[in-house]
């Protein structure tokens, strides 16, 4: 039987490669979300979860009140590739509160590093 | 007529159709126990509050019912958090329904007081804290739709004592129908896309050596049938996850069994040479596609889910086909043309041969008795219909390999969450939910203990389910990867304390029967299905077996380990 070693069996290739596109990628830009949700208990923070739960942060967060009644527009800024991007506005689409999600990458301001 | 808060619920809840409630009380549960004492609803009274969501768990997969639990606040409902995690791992629609102090009290650390709807957010589909009497019946429709349509999933409800106990009256009647929920879950069944048909019929032209994999997606859409037309039709093999067996009959000879990390050696074989991959209702997991870089190398990949975040979440696709199972296998049959792949499959059942699952078949009369005997003897013998648990483990393992399913929900298992203890309660929901079917437990000496309390439970509700323990006094498959990849330090594994399993089951009035040799196998066998009534089988077997074929966490299929004597062969990929 062959015997892997430690270090071969605890760190799945894909894992590494996870590391690279996370932390070494290039790829990475800043994507403006914004969520036009119902009013209701907790969603900020269902929100606030499925960043948590992918391991990325928030960089900016906003909820407003809408013009419509029991509704409120989120709008936030995080930084990750496409690929992240898909799975965040999917798992965003799932919420129940949720009921439109829009994206647009970050506009090239001059002299304007961060944020809006 | 004024109803109070908890009196709505059941009434709701019997609108609905729930005929079975799991529970266990408490101080802020007590208005909806109340409620429950004039209800036709029957209660099973579980021991411990996981044990009464597993049972949920187990009637809802058993029946695609929703399997509702009633639990109190604090510890009570905190206790069900592993429930709900194997509900949402697994896509089972559950309703957990707990009290929780009163509004005043909420936030000041009042007595049995825990934060549930935060607790569980991440863990449930939907969660929702009752706030206001008035709005209580809409939500309780509102997440039953929610977890019953589209993918399902564990919802909560937290209700406040004083919500349940303060009377409202509803203005008018209002029916279930009168609260229709928009969005992607107003959608039950999600037609598949005509421009993505025809994509997919392309390219099922062109293959040659197609497989199929069929998931948990394929029971819960009822598409077992539409499948097996497929299947049948197009001359295709089928693979099946943990979760997706049964969706396909096994004893058929289109059927390779499971695939992944302890699939059959076929199976994966299956999955490295096939040109083309359709995956319906799975989600292509890491104990499935060990990794996805090199998950069938040479093969166009289709994926058919109802859940369109699957899509590329897993495994990077060629199409993806956003569908009910159902739905999508219907428009695929329309203009499927008679298939043949003999070649193919001649190729496939000539591994099959080659490389069946190992096992040492060398039996002698006195010899060690080892669990695949033990489980091979209760399939060979096994009356229909019937419905299989397991709990989370080597045994597990084995039960998949040798005890193979025929018809849809018959086979009942934690997958993605692999939740020790799921085994014993999940029976208990799986004949409340079929009581004419036979149930077997098969659950291993570590996982039985978690939960071995819910025997009173079997006793009180005078249910007949067998309980097959697989004692080989370890925690088997800790064991086996310490031993495989940790140099054999054993650590943490040896379960020396366990009590005599058939004492144990004489201590609740329990039937027992005992087996640890060849000599009187088969007979003790037929002699505990023969058996009216719950009975337990404790079965000591040896105790360094491992699960065979393995692919090595994070590898691909052809690094396959097939039998611990046979080197691993790192067999290349024919292109």
């Amino acid at each position: 039987m062959k015997q892997l070693s430690p270090s071969e069996k605890t760190t799945p290739a894909y894992m590494s490669k996870f590391f690279e596109e996370n932390f070494l990628n290039h790829r990475q830009k800043t994507y403006h979300v914004k969520l036009f949700v119902k009013r209701s208990l907790g969603i900020l923070v269902r929100i606030a979860l499925v960043f948590s739960r992918r391991g990325f942060d928030i960089e900016s967060l906003a909820f407003n009140c809408s013009e419509y009644a029991n509704t409120g527009e989120v709008t936030l800024v995080f930084q990750g590739d496409a690929e992240q991007l898909k799975g965040v506005l999917g798992e965003l689409k799932k919420l129940v509160a949720v009921e439109s999600v829009h994206y647009f990458e970050k506009p090239k301001f001059k002299g304007i590093q961060n944020g809006f | 007529m004024t109803q109070n808060g908890a009196q709505i619920l059941m009434q709701a809840l019997e609108e609905r159709g729930v005929e079975v409630i799991f529970g266990y009380p408490g101080g802020a549960a007590i208005p909806l126990f109340d409620a429950l004492y004039d209800s036709k609803i029957r209660l099973v009274l579980a021991r411990h509050e996981q044990g009464a969501t597993h049972m949920a768990d187990g009637y809802a997969r058993a029946s695609g019912k929703l399997g509702v639990v009633f639990v109190t606040s604090g510890p009570g409902v905190l206790n069900t958090v592993t429930g709900l995690f194997t509900a949402k791992m697994d896509s089972v629609p559950i309703l957990v329904i707990s009290g929780q102090t009163g509004r005043v009290s909420l936030g000041k650390d009042a007595f049995q007081e825990a934060d549930v709807f935060g607790v569980t957010m991440s863990l449930v589909k939907h969660s929702e804290l009752i706030l206001n009497v008035g709005s209580l019946e809409a939500s309780i429709h509102k997440v039953i739709d929610i977890a019953t349509s589209g993918r399902p999933g564990p919802v909560l409800i937290d209700i406040p004592k004083d919500v349940a106990l303060e009377q409202h009256e509803p203005s008018i009647k209002k029916k279930a129908s009168y609260f229709p929920i928009q969005g992607i879950y107003s959608q039950k069944n999600v037609t598949p896309s005509i421009k993505t048909i025809k994509e997919i019929t392309s390219l099922m032209e062109k293959s040659c050596k197609p497989l199929i994999i069929a998931g948990h997606g394929v029971l819960i859409s009822g598409a077992s049938q539409e499948l097996f037309d497929f299947a049948q039709k197009w001359n295709c093999p089928v693979t099946t996850t943990l979760l997706g067996k049964g969706a396909f009959p096994e004893k058929n000879p289109l059927a390779l069994g499971m695939l992944g990390m302890h699939g059959t050696a076929v199976a994966n074989y299956a999955t490295t040479q096939c040109d083309l991959v359709i995956g319906i209702g799975c989600r292509f997991d890491d104990r499935i596609n060990g990794n996805p870089e090199e998950f069938c190398p040479l093969a166009k990949k289709i994926h058919i889910d109802i859940d369109q975040t699957e899509s590329g979440r897993n495994l990077k696709v060629d199409v993806f086909l956003h569908a009910d199972a159902q739905k999508a296998l219907q428009s695929l049959l329309v203009n499927l043309a008679q298939g043949d792949h003999g070649e193919w499959l001649a190729d496939l059942y000539a591994y099959q041969k080659k490389y069946p699952i190992w096992h040492k078949t060398k039996k002698e009369k006195n010899g060690p008795l080892r669990a695949q005997d033990v489980i091979q003897s209760f399939y060979r013998h096994s009356p229909e219909p019937l419905i299989v648990t397991t709990d989370v483990g080597q045994h597990q393992m084995w039960a998949a390999q040798f005890f193979l399913s025929h018809t849809p929900r018959s086979w009942i298992s934690s997958g993605g969450a692999g939740t020790m203890g799921f085994g014993l309660p999940s029976a208990i929901g799986a004949k409340l939910a079929y009581p004419q079917s036979e149930v077997l437990a098969i659950v291993g000496d570590g996982g039985f203990q978690m939960t071995s309390g819910e025997l009173a439970t079997i006793v009180q509700e005078k249910l007949s389910v067998k309980i097959l323990i697989i004692d080989n006094k370890y925690l088997g498959m800790v064991r086996q990867w310490q031993e495989m990849f940790y140099e054999n330090r054993l650590s943490g594994v040896a379960l020396k304390g366990s009590p005599e399993f058939g004492k144990l089951a004489a201590a609740y009035n329990i039937k027992s029967f005992h087996l640890s040799d060849h000599e009187h196998l088969e007979e003790r066998v037929k002699e505990a299905w023969n058996w009216k009534g719950p009975c337990l089988i404790h079965a000591e077997v040896t105790m360094e077996e491992n699960v065979f074929p393995m692919i090595p966490s994070g590898k691909s299929a052809n690094q396959m380990i097939l039998a611990p004597t046979i080197e691993p062969k790192s067999r290349s990929v024919q292109s």
